[in-house]
C-alpha cells in the first residue's frame, strides 16, 4: 500500500476489518508484527527515537473515538495541547483555531468544558485539534461517524481546505459512500488483508 | 525541649554549708566572684548578699526548749532574706510566683519562696502584715511593717532563702548607705552560677569544687538527678519526635506517590494522547513532573501549616524547681523543610512512572483506557 504526499487516501472496510489497526501503525501507535512501514523513506519500526519524534510531530491523528481532555474547555483542548511543540506563536494558534471551529459548526462552543458536549460535537473538537497542528500527514479515524450530514458537510470543507494546502490525509470509512466524497484513492480491506485500490478519477461533492 | 532542659537544668548554687549565716560577713570575695565568672561553660554569675531578717510575731506561743515548755507573747523569728534583681539579689528569671504578685518599688511588701510557717505553725498568710526588724551592719536594727503579697516556688538549690525584697523600696526604707552595707557586698554569702548548656554543668561544678576549696564554708549544689534525668529524658524525646517526624515524612511521600501511581494508572491515556498529539518523552515527562510537583508542593504546604497549628497545641508539663513548665511541641525545622525536597523526589518518581508504565502497556493499550 502506498500513500502519495498530498493525496488523499480512503480505507474502506467493514467493521474489524482492521482499518483502526492500520492507520494506528501509520500512525506509528502501533507497530507491525511484521512488514515494513515507511514515512518519507524512514523506516518507522527500526527508526530511533530522534527520527521517530521527528516524523510524529509531522503526523496528526483524528480518534474514532475523541479523546479530549475532561478538565479543559473546547478552545484549550484544541490550542494547549498544540502549543507546546508549535512552531506559531498562540495567538495565531488560538485565532486559528476559534476559526476551524466556526467552519464546523462550533463557534457557540468554545469555551465549553467538553464533557458537556455531544458526542458528533467531541469528534470535530479532536479533528480540529489535529488540524491545528499544521501537520504534513492527517489519519483520521471514521471522521463522518457521529455526525449529521450538515455537520459531515462541514468536515469534508475543513479536509478538503487541509489538503488542498498540500497536508496528506488519510481516513477510514465503513460506508462506501464516504470513500468517495474525499478519497483521490480507495484501499478495500477485508478480514485484515488489503482487497483492491481502487484510484477515483473524479471529486464527489 | 533541649532549650527548656538548657534554661532549667543549668542552674547551680554556691551557699554556705551548715547553717545560714544570714549575712556577707566571712562571704565571698569578689576576686572569687571574678574567677568564678572566667570559668569555661559559665552564661551568668548572680552574687546575692543576703540578711537575717526578723518577722515578730504577737500571741501565745509555747516553745519547748530545754526540757520544758516555755509560752511567750512575742516571738523574734529570722528569715534569711534577699532583694529580689539587682546586682546583687536574687536573680528573677529562677523565681516563679505561685500566688499573689511581686511588691512594687514604692510598697513595704515581701514574697516568700516556700511555704514558710508562723511559730504557732501556721503558715505565712497572704496579705497580711508583719512586723520586721532588719539587722545592720552597725547594730542599729531597722524595724518597720511589711505586707506578704506574694509567694514563690521554693527554691531546692538555695532553700534557706526565704523572703526577697524590692530593692528600690529597701533604699528608701535603709537609706543608699545601710542598704549597700547591708545587701550591696562587696562579700556575698550565696551565688548563683547559670551555666551555658546541661552539658557544661559538670565541669563547672569541678571548676567551681577547685575554686572553692579553699573557702570550705561553701560549696556548690547543683540538680544532680535533674540535669542527668532531664538530659536523657530530652535526648530520648527527642530522637523519640524525629523517629516520629521522620516516620510520617516518609508515610506521607509514600502515600502521594502511591496515589499519583494510582492516578497515572487511570489516566494512561492521557499520556498516549499527549503522545500522539505530538509531544515526546521528555515534554510528557516534564509536564508530570510539574503537575505532581505543584500538587505535591502545595500538600506540603499543607502540611506544614497543619503540623504548625497541632504542634502549637500539643504540650507536655514537666515540674523542675517546684515550678510547672509546659512544653510545647516544637516542629524540627529540618525535618518540616524536607517536606518540600521530598514533594520534588516525589513528583520525579512519578512522572517517571507514568511515562514508564505507559510505555511498558504500550500506546495502544493506554489509549483504549479513555
Amino acid at each position: 500500500m502506498r500513500i502519495d504526499n498530498g493525496s488523499c487516501h480512503c480505507v474502506l472496510g467493514p467493521s474489524g476489518s482492521g482499518k483502526s489497526t492500520l492507520l494506528k501503525i501509520m500512525a506509528m501507535i502501533l507497530m507491525p508484527d511484521s512488514g515494513k512501514v515507511l514515512v518519507d523513506g524512514i523506516e518507522v519500526t527500526t527508526a530511533d527515537n530522534a527520527q521517530s519524534d521527528k516524523l510524529r510531530e509531522r503526523i496528526a491523528y483524528s480518534f474514532q473515538e475523541p479523546l479530549l481532555l475532561p478538565y479543559l474547555s473546547t478552545i484549550e483542548n484544541v490550542v494547549d495541547l498544540n502549543s507546546v511543540y508549535s512552531e506559531y506563536p498562540d495567538g495565531f494558534l488560538r485565532e486559528t483555531a476559534l476559526d476551524f471551529l466556526s467552519r464546523v459548526g462550533l463557534e457557540n462552543r468554545t469555551s465549553y468544558p467538553v464533557n458537556r458536549l455531544s458526542v458528533g460535537e467531541r469528534k470535530r473538537v479532536d479533528l480540529v485539534r489535529a488540524l491545528l497542528r499544521n501537520p504534513g500527514l492527517l489519519i483520521a479515524d471514521e471522521p463522518f461517524a457521529s455526525l449529521d450530514p450538515d455537520n459531515a458537510h462541514n468536515v469534508v470543507k475543513l479536509i478538503r481546505a487541509a489538503s488542498a494546502r498540500g497536508v496528506t490525509v488519510v481516513y477510514s470509512t465503513v460506508d462506501p459512500s464516504e470513500a468517495n466524497i474525499l478519497g483521490d484513492k480507495v484501499t478495500h480491506l477485508r478480514k485484515a488483508e488489503i482487497g483492491s485500490v481502487v484510484e477515483l478519477d473524479s471529486e464527489v461533492t | 525541649m533541649s532549650e527548656y532542659a538548657n534554661n532549667v537544668s543549668t542552674w547551680i548554687s554556691i551557699a554556705p554549708t551548715g547553717p545560714p549565716t544570714g549575712t556577707s560577713s566571712n562571704g565571698l570575695s569578689p576576686s572569687i566572684i571574678q574567677e568564678i565568672q572566667s570559668i569555661k561553660g559559665v552564661n551568668a554569675v548572680y552574687p546575692i548578699a543576703s540578711n537575717t531578717t526578723y518577722i515578730t510575731f504577737h500571741g501565745n506561743f509555747t516553745i519547748f526548749a530545754f526540757g520544758q515548755n516555755t509560752t511567750y507573747h512575742e516571738f523574734n523569728m529570722g528569715f534569711t532574706s534577699a532583694v529580689l534583681g539587682n546586682k546583687s539579689g536574687f536573680p528573677p528569671s529562677l523565681f516563679t510566683l505561685v500566688s499573689g504578685r511581686l511588691p512594687r518599688p514604692d510598697e513595704a511588701a515581701f514574697v516568700i519562696m516556700g511555704d514558710f510557717k508562723s511559730p504557732d505553725g501556721n503558715p505565712l498568710q497572704l496579705n497580711k502584715t508583719y512586723s520586721i526588724v532588719m539587722p545592720q551592719p552597725q547594730k542599729d536594727n531597722v524595724s518597720f511593717v511589711a505586707r506578704l503579697v506574694g509567694i514563690g516556688a521554693q527554691n531546692l538549690l538555695i532553700g534557706s532563702l526565704a523572703i526577697l525584697w524590692n530593692p528600690q523600696f529597701l533604699i528608701q526604707t535603709l537609706g543608699k548607705q545601710r542598704f549597700g552595707q547591708t545587701f550591696g557586698g562587696p562579700d556575698f554569702n550565696y551565688v548563683v552560677v547559670k551555666a551555658a548548656t546541661v552539658e557544661s554543668v559538670e565541669p563547672v561544678v569541678t571548676a567551681l569544687n577547685s575554686i572553692l576549696k579553699n573557702n570550705a564554708p561553701y560549696e556548690p549544689t547543683w540538680d544532680q538527678a535533674g540535669v542527668l534525668s532531664f538530659e536523657s529524658f530530652v535526648n530520648a524525646g527527642d530522637s523519640l519526635y524525629q523517629i516520629v517526624g521522620i516516620a510520617s515524612i516518609l508515610a506521607a511521600g509514600a502515600t502521594t506517590i502511591f496515589i499519583g501511581y494510582l492516578m497515572s494508572n487511570r489516566r494512561s491515556w492521557e499520556v498516549g494522547l499527549l503522545y500522539t498529539q505530538g509531544w515526546d518523552w521528555k515534554g510528557i515527562r516534564a509536564y508530570y513532573f510539574l503537575y505532581f510537583g505543584l500538587l505535591a508542593l502545595m500538600s506540603s504546604g499543607i502540611g506544614v501549616v497543619l503540623s504548625l497549628l497541632f504542634s502549637s497545641r500539643i504540650t507536655q508539663t514537666f515540674n523542675v524547681y517546684g515550678r510547672t513548665l509546659i512544653v510545647p511541641a516544637s516542629p524540627n525545622e529540618l525535618l518540616v523543610l524536607s517536606a518540600f525536597p521530598i514533594s520534588i523526589f516525589v513528583a520525579y518518581t512519578v512522572s517517571q512512572f507514568v511515562v514508564s508504565s505507559t510505555k511498558h502497556i504500550g500506546l495502544d493499550r493506554a489509549l483504549r483506557d479513555y
